[in-house]
């Protein structure tokens, strides 16, 4: 359980981070979401005692992160951007915190293979690519066997393979009753891996609930296609439905079930060509609820 | 605390900085010491110098690593810190870590095995070069002597304390080519004008053995090359023991100052 309360950094005037609190259960993934510049760094660089917050606290199953006596053994920790010192193979980057972690030099090379890399345990973190980095990044969060896991927008730089294995991956250490905290700036990266978000835009809170809770939170609209719009848009009015568009052959209703609109079009005599049901996708959602917080700073 | 340690020789030892400036140090030390003590071998063999100066020399040659050579050691223990910084891998440590004095507490003890290891490396380099020389040129290298191990111990000693004074240093100015400039500035500008400045005076002389080579020539036996050079010598140079402390003066100096000013702050 990772419970974030009050979070608050200010730099000069800006507020990076402004009275920030969330929740993100065990057993479940929790997208952490939010544009670029929106805070989600900062917060997650405060949790972890790397930045002191100007205000509130980050607490791992109740405890905050410098107090936890050696911190790789609960929470796995993989910030962005990866950073290896580039002359050290693989396997030395991660010797060198399995002192942390309390482990020796086979749950290194388990982690490797955890992540796909027993191959390159003897290579230079320099001649990596992106993705062997973020999946070293991973094996090296993953060391101490944490309950709790914490990634910073950890799809980038994925190939669409590289996508679905983190997928997996990240479902499979959920189903296990851990909890797991993972950052993006793009919803749609991370909707088939969460289930629940929380989204930030300008350093503060606009959304935590489930991902199933979001999508129907959402306007959905009707497109009806009909010989005679300007008959069902009279109707539609009279309903007091809002009309948002109509076409030669097509009426766009906002508000009712599909069902209710065929009803009533039924009941005044108009003939229907089509009913479509149009919900808008989680990426509009995304963008409207992180847009109209004031527009740019 | 352990782990940290544990953690903090492993990073040392797994990259490849510490054996190329080692080897780069031994090898111009070979070349420098051959080159004094040869010079000072013709010079007894042609130019009638006196024994009794001869067997003061050649301390001085066998000496040459931490008096000369101390950026080494500076530079490779700074290297901990800085090239953590560098690359940033200051972020997984402290991850690990989020007690940042153990991290830096751990740098400070696991840099004793470094200077160890660079103090074996460069003090043999000065003792085989230095040696040659001698034998070459046809002067007995007086390697046998017990003062000679005792020099040979006092020597990786200064060396050992040369690189905690870089762990300081490289906690106070962080950035890798800050410290090489720093340093390189530091011991071939301002130190050497420093001690020829402070020798004028009366007064102020006294400071002079208070300089990092002056005191790290105090611990390898007053066999400060640069006390030797600047003719005046050293004020009533300080023992082995005050000359240590001194330099580990320096490096708690540093240490503190770059824990308060930059190491506490955020990691961005």
């Amino acid at each position: 359980m990772v419970i974030i309360e009050n979070l608050t950094k200010r730099y000069g005037s800006l507020k990076a981070v402004d009275n920030l609190s969330f929740t993100a259960k065990p057993g479940t993934v929790t997208g952490f979401l939010g544009p670029n510049g929106a805070g989600k760094t900062t917060t997650l660089r405060m949790s972890t005692h790397l930045i002191r917050p100007d205000a509130g606290r980050a607490t791992f199953d109740g405890t905050p992160y410098d107090k936890l006596v050696h911190p790789a053994r609960h929470v796995g920790v993989a910030l962005e951007p990866v950073v290896f010192h580039p002359g050290r193979t693989a396997i030395n980057h991660l010797m060198a915190i399995a002192p942390y972690a309390g482990v020796g030099v086979e749950r290194c090379h388990e982690v490797l293979g955890l992540v796909g890399l027993d191959d390159a345990a003897k290579k230079r973190v320099g001649k990596f690519s992106l993705g062997m980095r973020g999946r070293l990044n991973l094996a090296a969060a993953m060391l101490g066997d944490p309950q709790t896991l914490i990634l910073d927008e950890p799809v980038n730089g994925l190939d669409p393979e590289g996508i679905r294995w983190i997928r997996e991956f990240l479902r499979d250490l959920a189903s296990q009753g851990r909890t797991i905290l993972i950052s993006s700036h793009l919803l749609s990266e991370v909707q088939q891996t969460v289930d629940d978000v929380v989204i930030i835009a300008h350093g503060r809170l606009v959304y935590q609930g489930s991902l199933g809770d979001l999508e129907s939170s959402a306007n959905s609209s009707i497109r009806v296609e009909t010989p005679d719009p300007q008959a069902l848009a009279a109707l539609a009015v009279r309903q007091s439905w809002t009309v948002s568009e109509v076409t030669q052959v097509s009426v766009v209703i906002e508000g009712p079930q599909a069902s209710d609109v065929g009803a009533a079009a039924f009941a005044a005599g108009i003939p229907l060509a089509g009913l479509t049901a149009q919900s808008t996708d989680l990426e509009s959602i995304f963008l409207s609820l992180t847009e109209g917080q004031g527009g740019m700073r | 605390m352990i782990p940290a340690i544990v953690s903090e020789y492993r990073k040392f030892f797994s990259t490849r900085m510490w054996w190329i400036l080692t080897l780069c140090m031994a090898v111009f030390f070979v070349a420098v010491s051959f080159g004094m003590a040869w010079l000072f071998a013709y010079q007894a063999t042609h130019n009638g110098l006196s024994d009794s100066m001869l067997q003061a020399l050649q301390p001085t040659v066998y000496g040459l690593g931490p008096s000369m050579g101390y950026i080494i050691p500076v530079i490779i223990g700074a290297f901990a810190v800085t090239s953590e910084y560098r690359h940033n891998t200051i972020v997984p440590t402290f991850l690990a870590e989020p007690r940042r004095w153990v991290v830096m507490l751990a740098k400070v003890v696991a840099g004793v095995p470094m200077g160890v290891a660079v103090g074996i490396a460069g003090t043999l380099a000065c003792l085989v070069g230095g040696g040659l020389g001698f034998t070459t040129g046809g002067v007995d290298p007086m390697l046998w002597t017990s003062t000679m191990w005792t020099n040979f111990a006092l020597s990786i000693l200064a060396y050992v304390i040369w690189a905690l004074i870089g762990v300081g240093l490289g906690m106070l100015i962080t950035s890798q080519v800050g410290v090489i400039i720093t340093v390189l500035a530091f011991t071939q500008l301002i130190e050497p004008l420093a001690n020829i400045a402070l020798n004028q005076f009366a007064g102020a002389s006294v400071l002079a053995k208070f300089l990092p080579a002056a005191a790290s020539g105090s611990v390898t036996g007053g066999t400060d090359i640069y006390a030797m050079m600047s003719m005046t010598g050293t004020d009533g140079a300080l023992g082995v023991w005050q000359g240590a402390a001194v330099l580990a003066a320096y490096g708690i100096v540093f240490g503190v100052l770059g824990y308060v000013l930059r190491i506490r702050r955020d990691v961005s």
